[in-house]
């Protein structure tokens, strides 16, 4: 790795040690040109000189977020400074999603291995999302989330025994279709009466023996979106 | 007039009998001898008496009133004997048969002295005020009196005003006792009744109602008297009088033998000699000697009710003595008197009998029974004195459970008592006022339908001569247009004062909250004080990896660790810190808790358990406890809820309350799938565990803290007071079989009498607190602690009273207790409160045998109790009647005039409206435009002004639209409704915000006691292992650094869970009133500092601006800063200004500097800048919750050489 330029922003002196000393103990590459504690003492060290990479604290002092302000402004004003998000916000998911928005090019949590050679490494490279492992845990728990509800939706077709027109007779009703209006829908040649028999049908499907009391379309639609016949993200109604 | 009536009757009467049987006179004479024999035995033998009475009864056919006179006679021996039943039948005759005034208030006064005796207040306050009558008409005729006459009458003036004053004395009425006995000397002028004079010094002898220097000079006084009536009883052989003076020798020497040896010493030896030629084996302790003489002449005289009193003398003298085995024998036989009047004369009605104690059957009263039976009588006052003793010498001897038993029915009686009169006599009067009121409502409606039907008449008359002339304007159709303005005005000011009530119940619900919420934000900010902690945490975990996987101990990383656990340790300091500040503050509120109430909420929450087809069983329960409400509440839901999430369908939830001695347990069975042995240590012993590991594997179960914050709440109370020590949080559970979770709470027994003692604690004065304590002290047997707890209740009683006098736990003098001088002058304090604190000493005197404080401490509650339930409206009431009597007269005047006047006013305002009939135009046209005004309907208007041009046609559309706009101007009543509908929804959301965060705060309460204690402990041993570190050791460190940061982040994870979603409340908030708002409080801080400095406010915003901002945490955040920051010498600026979008808030110290350092520490952890932690948190919730990242708070010196806090907030897009 080359030798490059770093200004550490933390504002807890005691963590400001620790930091500096994993710099000094196992990437003796980077020189600190310096540290501040709070957002004025940032613009100052710039006005100096800039950096080939920040690494930015979140929160600083009284203002908990003004991170992710000062890596809009460095991204903007500063182009070829990396910006490394070092923080100890380990609950709070929107702020990642917001700093990564702001142009950070990583984000490193302050639990496991804190920061390691192989991240900064990999950001002086050029190489964006660079993440450590407690972070990219949560990360793929949500990614594998999403991509099981998608694999649900078709589960639950098969499990369900839904055809196409159960689909489109469940994601009207959800829209606020009467079944009259339904049974007008091009796409449906059914009539009002017919709807009705599929309703009873589709509760006796989708509910248990002892569930089925008092099921009305409302139930009946939400108990689609729960079951994951229907798709939050897609409910929109056919093209006339 | 019916009394001249009578006077005339009787006059005939005499008449007749003068002149009617000249023969009859020796007869007379032989009657009237036998009378007056009967009269002198009275107080000597009271079988000669009756002897003679009924003697002279049988003789006296054909001479009434000497026939009466043997009447009352009888009536006098059937009172001595306590048949009262007698004596009312006996008095009726003679009431029915004689129309003699003399011999009427004879009855009268005889029937007062029954009442008082059995204690029927009203019955004797409606005999007194017959008596009242009575004798000012004979006071009148006093000089027309015979011989024989006059006697009966110096009897019945003195009889009237000495039972008067025992009445009086009985209610703890001092004062207007010693005013009724003013009154006998007078009365005994005319005639000598030797008698009457020996009762009159009875009765000041023992009674204490001689005023004197000092309680010395009193007692001589008294003794003075009561010998005086000794010796002349003596003389004149009353064996009554000097068997009652005797007693009262008794109960005085026994407490100031030494005082009367010494300054009456002739009189001392005088009676002791007297006692020594008595008897052959002379008792040498004097009290004792007397009692018993006394004991004797009683039993001869046959006077139940004195002998029964002279047992309960002698059982106080064993006790003085400290012979409690005979002193309860005493009492027994005392009891046994009781028992023996009450079967002589009621056997039949009812054959219980009262007993000492009767260890079987606690709850049962007899007397009770007997008072609450209209068809016995008896003296309550009487079994109540030996009630109170029994339970005094019970508890000498150690039998708590007598002795409480004994003074349960004494409290009992004394309540009972008082109830009597009081709502009796009040409905009594009740019921007569509202006949007399019906009555003149009556006359009110005939009179006033008389006027209208006459108003009526005329109008016709006077319509029928107008209607030719105001043809054009229908007198109708003005009518819905007069109907529309005044239903409006009154409709309107009706919701006005409703809207306005509204508005102040919802700044009291406003105010609460924001306290709360002011709380929980600093509850919140403790929390992020907790998570700042993990980085710290985080760094000890990264450095011990590193030393790991380096395989040896850096001596710098040692170093660091150190370093960082001691960081560690400074915020645990300041967390402990932090919560011990606010220790206190976050009282429980604890109060009488109907548990029934709490099942039946659960009950209607059913709906949850028949989605998953879980039968909900909620026992109904009758128990009450101690305990906060809203927090029980809370445990009952969470353990239902838990209950019915581990229950498979078809399955049972059941609720159910089942009172011990001590407390309530409240369980909740399940037939869910059970728990293992293990499972269960887990959730009773350790603090911390993790819910996943109990149970079903399934999905959708929490973290388990529902039931660690229920097991916090009972430590929490534990806490609070000794009385809760009983409370207790359990499980018992087979696997498979289901669970059964519980807990304990303090029961309160009898709540309708605690209720009545104890107002709720709710409005909590210092001496409320201490008097709960107290109350909880005893009720815990902690007698000592509550001494001195009801000494500290005084001590803030009469601190808030100075210049009274002062209230104490004890005082030998026998001085008056303060509380009836504040009461007596109408000092303002809590006398219920005393009234139970004064009770409480007693039952915490007995417990401790403290006989003085018991004596002194009963006594003051008695009095206090009599004096502030006295109906005081009694004696009054006869008087008052009479009044009501006269002013119905004035009354019925009173409605002839107005009906006068009202006819007159119509009659004035139809011919004032043939007046106007000229101007009616004019009035048409201001009508109509006044109403337009005030519908605010300016087209309407306009086109209303382009009709007037045309004369005739703008009156048709004038009426047109005034139908239009009454119809249209409904908008303000409609308006008003819903604002007034709009408010009660606030209240509502508020109250149950309020109770939300209420909880949210205890529970959070209680989860960071937890992490303080909890997390205690391991900075310190990781500290010890890392200095004492070996190559070796780094295996172990690296162990236990893991388990401390999985034990604290559960514990946080149980923390953050009920931070929730703290009600943050988005509003757009103008900047200006801000900005004041923000100078109020700052000078609110400067004047407490005593700085007059003025404060500057800067708004270089020109154009009007909002932020994005919750109200109520922006005011906590101004005053946190401003809490901070103002110091003696404060110059304050606050600025506003714009900055893209932010506004940026300024506040400028211009007086004070802080150096660089102190400004970048600032917002860190530090004990001494807790508000500052409290606003950046409320920043931070600004942050999140505006969905805007980015918001500021910095601390920074400022270009005048002081310092300036300045943060920043979202602009409303």
């Amino acid at each position: 790795m080359e030798p490059f330029k770093v200004i550490i922003v933390e504002d807890v002196k005691l963590e400001l040690k620790g930091t500096e000393q994993i710099f000094r103990t196992e990437i003796p590459e980077a020189e600190v040109i310096g540290t501040a504690q709070n957002e004025s003492e940032v613009w100052k060290l710039f006005r100096v000189a800039v950096p080939d990479l920040l690494l930015l604290d979140l929160g600083l002092g009284g203002s908990t977020t003004i991170g992710v302000e000062i890596c809009r402004q460095v991204r903007v004003r500063y182009p070829q400074c990396h910006v490394l998000i070092f923080t100890g916000e380990i609950l709070n998911e929107r702020l990642w999603v917001e700093v990564l928005k702001a142009g950070a090019d990583g984000i490193i949590l302050k639990t496991g291995e804190l920061l390691t050679r192989d991240d900064v490494q990999l950001v002086m490279k050029g190489r964006r999302l660079v993440f450590n492992q407690p972070i990219l845990e949560k990360i793929v728990e949500r990614f594998q989330r999403s991509v099981m509800a998608e694999t649900m939706k078709r589960d639950a077709a098969i499990n369900y025994d839904i055809d196409e027109y159960d689909e489109r007779f469940l994601r009207h009703l959800a829209l606020g279709y009467t079944k009259d209006m339904i049974a007008q829908l091009r796409s449906m040649p059914f009539g009002a009466k017919s709807l009705e028999k599929r309703q009873a049908d589709l509760v006796n499907r989708l509910f248990a023996e002892n569930e089925r009391n008092g099921v009305n379309a409302t139930r009946l639609a939400v108990r689609a979106l729960q079951l994951h016949i229907l798709d939050l993200d897609n409910l929109r109604p056919d093209e006339e | 007039m019916r009394n001249s009536l009578c006077l005339t009757l009787v006059c005939l009467l005499g008449l007749l009998a003068a002149c009617g049987n000249p023969a009859g006179q020796s007869q007379t004479e032989v009657i009237d001898s036998l009378n007056a024999r009967a009269y002198r035995y009275r107080y000597i033998d009271i079988d000669s008496v009756e002897r003679l009475s009924e003697e002279s009864y049988r003789r006296s056919v054909d001479y009434p009133d000497g026939r009466d006179e043997a009447r009352l006679n009888l009536a006098f021996v059937a009172y001595q004997r306590m048949d009262f039943d007698r004596v009312d039948s006996v008095l009726g005759q003679l009431r029915h048969d004689t129309r003699n005034d003399l011999l009427l208030l004879c009855a009268d006064v005889m029937q007062m002295k029954a009442s008082q005796r059995t204690g029927d207040g009203e019955r004797f306050f409606q005999v007194k005020g017959l008596a009242e009558e009575r004798m000012q008409h004979l006071s009148a005729r006093e000089a027309r009196l015979s011989p024989h006459e006059i006697a009966l009458w110096v009897y019945a003036q003195s009889e009237y005003h000495l039972i008067a004053s025992t009445y009086y004395f009985y209610q703890e009425q001092d004062s207007l006792a010693r005013t009724e006995l003013r009154h006998v000397l007078p009365a005994l002028q005319l005639h000598v009744d030797t008698a009457q004079w020996v009762y009159y010094n009875y009765m000041l002898g023992p009674g204490g109602l001689v005023e004197g220097r000092d309680a010395s000079d009193v007692t001589l006084q008294e003794f003075d008297y009561l010998f005086r009536a000794y010796t002349t009883s003596r003389r004149n052989g009353f064996r009554y009088f000097e068997a009652n003076c005797l007693q009262a020798f008794a109960s005085m020497f026994l407490t100031n033998d030494s005082l009367i040896r010494e300054n009456r010493s002739d009189e001392y030896h005088l009676l002791r000699f007297q006692h020594m030629l008595r008897e052959d084996k002379p008792e040498t302790f004097l009290p004792l000697a007397f009692a018993r003489h006394a004991l004797t002449l009683f039993e001869e005289y046959d006077d139940l009710f004195q002998t029964a009193c002279t047992y309960r003398t002698l059982g106080e003298i064993c006790f003085y003595r400290g012979d409690y085995d005979l002193s309860l024998k005493n009492y027994a036989k005392a009891l046994h008197c009781v028992n023996l009047h009450h079967l002589r004369y009621y056997g039949v009605v009812s054959p219980d009998t009262l007993s000492a104690f009767r260890p079987d059957d606690l709850e049962r009263s007899v007397e009770q029974e007997w008072i609450d039976n209209p068809r016995i009588s008896t003296v309550p006052e009487w079994i109540a004195g030996i009630r109170q003793q029994l339970s005094l010498t019970y508890s000498a001897l150690g039998e708590k459970q007598a002795s409480d038993y004994n003074r349960n029915f004494y409290l009992d009686l004394l309540q009972a008592t008082n109830q009597n009169q009081e709502l009796e006599s009040r409905t009594e009067e009740l019921e007569r006022q509202t006949r007399s009121l019906r009555n003149r409502m009556v006359l009110c409606v005939v009179l006033l339908v008389v006027a209208l039907l006459l108003a009526y008449l005329v109008r016709r008359m006077l319509k029928r001569r107008v209607r030719t002339s105001l043809q054009e304007l229908e007198d109708e159709q003005w009518q819905p247009y007069r109907d529309f303005v005044n239903w409006r005005t009154q409709t309107l000011a009706e919701l006005e004062d409703e809207r306005e009530e509204g508005e102040e119940l919802l700044q009291v619900c406003r105010r609460r909250v924001t306290d709360d919420k002011r709380k929980n934000a600093e509850n919140r900010a403790k929390v992020s004080l907790v998570h700042a902690i993990v980085p710290f945490l985080d760094r000890i975990g990264g450095e011990v990896m590193r030393m790991n996987q380096e395989g040896k101990v850096s001596p710098e990383r040692r170093e660091y660790i150190v370093e960082l656990v001691d960081e560690i340790d400074r915020c645990n300091a300041i967390l402990t810190e932090w919560i011990r500040m606010e220790q206190g503050q976050l009282s429980l509120h604890l109060s009488t808790v109907d548990l029934n109430r709490l099942f039946s909420i659960i009950a209607d929450g059913h709906y949850a358990f028949d989605q998953k087809h879980v039968s909900l069983q909620v026992q109904p329960t009758g128990a009450y406890v101690k305990a906060d409400e809203s927090l029980t509440l809370f445990m009952v839901n969470t353990l239902c809820d838990n209950a019915r999430k581990f229950t498979p369908e078809g399955g049972t939830v059941t609720l159910s309350a089942e009172a011990a001695e001590e407390y309530v347990e409240v369980r909740v069975t399940d037939t869910g799938c059970g728990l293992s042995d293990e499972e269960v240590d887990t959730l009773m012993h350790s603090k911390v565990y993790d819910a996943k590991e109990i149970g079903p594997k399934n999905e959708g179960k929490g973290f388990g803290f529902g039931l660690m914050n229920c097991r916090g709440i009972i430590e929490k109370y534990k806490k609070t007071s000794a009385i809760f020590s009983c409370c207790d949080f359990g499980v018992s559970s087979k696997l498979g079989q289901g669970s059964t979770f519980y807990f304990r709470l303090p029961r309160v027994v009898r709540a309708a009498l605690l209720m009545l003692l104890f107002p709720l604690l709710c409005q909590a004065g210092a001496e409320t607190q201490y008097y709960d304590s107290l109350f909880l002290a005893n009720v815990e047997g902690d007698y000592e602690e509550a001494v001195r707890l009801a000494q500290k209740t005084l001590d803030a009683l009469n601190q808030s009273h100075p210049g009274m006098p002062q209230m104490c736990l004890v005082d030998s003098a026998g001085n008056e207790p303060a509380e009836m001088r504040w009461a007596k002058e109408g000092v303002e304090a809590d006398y219920e409160l005393i009234v139970g604190l004064r009770n409480e000493m007693s039952l915490a005197a007995l417990a401790l045998n403290d006989w003085q404080m018991y004596q002194y401490n009963n006594r003051a509650c008695i009095r206090l109790h009599k004096y502030l339930h006295q109906d005081k409206s009694l004696p009054t009431y006869y008087r008052r009647l009479e009044r009501t009597h006269r002013n119905s007269n004035y009354l019925l005047l009173l409605i002839i005039g107005v009906s006068v006047v009202i006819l007159a006013f119509a009659v004035r305002l139809l011919v004032g409206l043939q007046l106007y009939k000229k101007r009616e135009i004019d009035e048409l046209k201001n009508y109509c435009l006044a109403l337009f005004r005030m519908a605010q309907k300016r087209p309407l208007h306009e086109t209303f002004l382009s009709a007037t041009s045309t004369y005739p046609e703008m009156r048709k559309q004038a009426i047109g639209y005034q139908r239009q706009v009454a119809q249209e101007s409904v908008l303000p009543v409609n308006r008003l409704q819903d604002e007034i509908g709009r408010l009660a929804d606030e209240r509502a959301r508020l109250e149950f915000e309020q109770n939300r965060l209420y909880i949210q705060n205890q529970i959070l309460d209680n989860c960071l006691s937890t992490i303080k204690h909890e997390s205690m402990y391991y900075p310190s041993r990781i500290r010890l292992l890392t200095e004492k570190m070996g190559d070796d050791d780094i295996e172990q460190l690296s162990e236990l650094v893991r388990y401390y940061r999985h034990v604290y982040s559960l514990l946080c994870r149980q923390a953050d869970e009920q931070v929730g979603e703290p009600g943050f409340k988005r509003q757009h908030l103008q900047v200006a009133p801000l900005l004041q708002e923000a100078k109020a409080i700052a000078e609110r801080y400067l004047k407490r500092q005593g700085n007059e400095a003025e404060v500057n406010i800067v708004d270089h915003i020109s154009e009007p601006l909002s932020v994005l901002a919750d109200e109520t945490l922006l005011q906590v955040l101004f005053d946190s800063l401003l809490s901070g920051m103002v110091q003696g010498q404060t110059r304050l600026t606050i600025e506003a200004s714009r900055e893209e979008n932010f506004v940026r808030f300024t506040l400028r110290d211009s007086a004070s500097a802080l150096s660089a350092e102190q400004l970048a520490n600032l917002f860190f952890p530090d004990s001494s800048r807790i508000s500052y932690l409290v606003a950046k948190q409320i920043i931070r919730e600004h942050d999140t919750y505006a969905n805007h990242p980015g918001l500021r708070l910095v601390a920074q010196p400022s270009a005048d050489g002081g310092y300036e806090i300045f943060f920043t907030l979202m602009v409303k897009a």
